[in-house]
């Protein structure tokens, strides 16, 4: 059996490679992308911990209900997001973070 | 510790969701980072069919890798955003964003290595068996305690690992109604994945429940206001 540690290290790894791409990428769309991939990463680990706490033969569900509670989150924001790049794009003209420098004229 | 044939999958799923998601982070289109998220979410939701949650793996390649990715990828599309040439930001940039995630994994695996059996390697059950015989407190004396074997990186500790249990539904079959059908299903031999998620949420956190579906709501309706036309145009 593969021991919890590796499926947490897995998903710390995730959450970094996220946090990367969240720091050094220009393209604000891939930036909430890797948004997204972080918030994967900790879905990995609760349900991890949802079956390594598991109690007469079943998982615990209440780390698994929590992950449903992020995906339904995750879900509303990535539309409320998307919504608000459109709607940059339209003030704008681009998506790239280099041009979003109005507070630092 | 053992690995079984089966558990490679989780190594080659691991590696996989890892790769990809590296070429997220690095690839210069758009689109093409989309796909590979796309891809990545899959590996994630195969370790996650390997947890043994199934109806969470299923929705995780139907909400992320299905709706959020066609979401994502018709928003690239409408706003025909190009091919940067440079897509990442300076080299200083770059350099503090490797840092922090270095040190970041760094600070977690640290974290994850002191939880109990993460030195399990060394040959345990030999301090188990001398820790037993000095409870036993049969004819020894102090000169023992010399020479207690250290076997974990931590002292003389001795910790299990954190195995994860084997799912085995029907010991815990008596807890449900004979009537009910996750009860029927478990007497079948079947694993009632869905049935017992969805017992958990609609009784447990029927209220966390609602509040997320006015989450929802309330995201739409904020989705419309945001997308709408400003009036004076």
């Amino acid at each position: 059996m593969i021991p919890l540690t590796h499926y947490l290290i897995l998903s710390g790894i995730l959450f970094s490679i996220g946090l990367l791409g969240v720091i050094v990428r220009r393209d604000i769309i891939v930036i909430f992308m890797c948004l997204e991939m972080m918030l994967s990463a900790a879905n990995l680990s609760l349900i991890a911990f949802s079956r390594a706490q598991g109690i007469a033969g079943l998982p615990n569900y209440d780390g698994q209900a929590l992950s449903i509670f992020i995906l339904a989150i995750a879900a509303a924001e990535v539309a409320i997001g998307l919504a608000l790049i459109v709607s940059l794009y339209r003030a704008r003209r681009s998506v790239s973070t280099k041009d979003l420098n109005v507070l630092h004229d | 510790m053992d690995i079984f044939a089966s558990d490679i999958l989780f190594y080659i799923f691991g590696a996989l969701a890892v790769l990809l998601s590296l070429m997220v982070v690095f690839l210069r289109n758009p689109v093409s980072s989309a796909m590979m998220m796309a891809l990545s979410f899959g590996a994630v939701a195969a370790i996650m069919f390997g947890l043994g949650a199934h109806f969470l793996g299923i929705l995780q390649i139907l909400v992320y890798s299905g709706a959020i990715m066609v979401l994502f990828a018709f928003i690239i599309m409408l706003l025909n955003v190009k091919e940067e040439s440079s897509p990442l930001k300076n080299r200083w940039s770059v350099a503090l964003g490797v840092l922090i995630a270095a040190l970041f994994i760094g600070q977690l695996s640290g974290i994850v290595f002191t939880l109990p059996g993460a030195g399990e390697q060394c040959g345990c059950p030999l301090a188990n068996a001398e820790k037993a015989w000095d409870d036993l407190q049969i004819g020894q004396t102090t000169e023992k305690t010399a020479e207690k074997t250290v076997c974990s990186a931590f002292g003389n500790v001795v910790r299990p690992a954190i195995q994860l249990p084997a799912i085995d539904p029907a010991l815990s079959a008596a807890k449900f109604d004979k009537t009910s059908n996750i009860r029927k299903e478990i007497d079948n031999g079947e694993f009632p994945d869905t049935a017992l998620l969805g017992n958990t949420l609609y009784s447990k956190y029927n209220r966390a429940l609602v509040i997320t579906g006015l989450a929802l709501l309330v995201a739409s309706i904020g989705v419309v206001v945001l997308s709408r036309r400003p009036s004076g145009k």
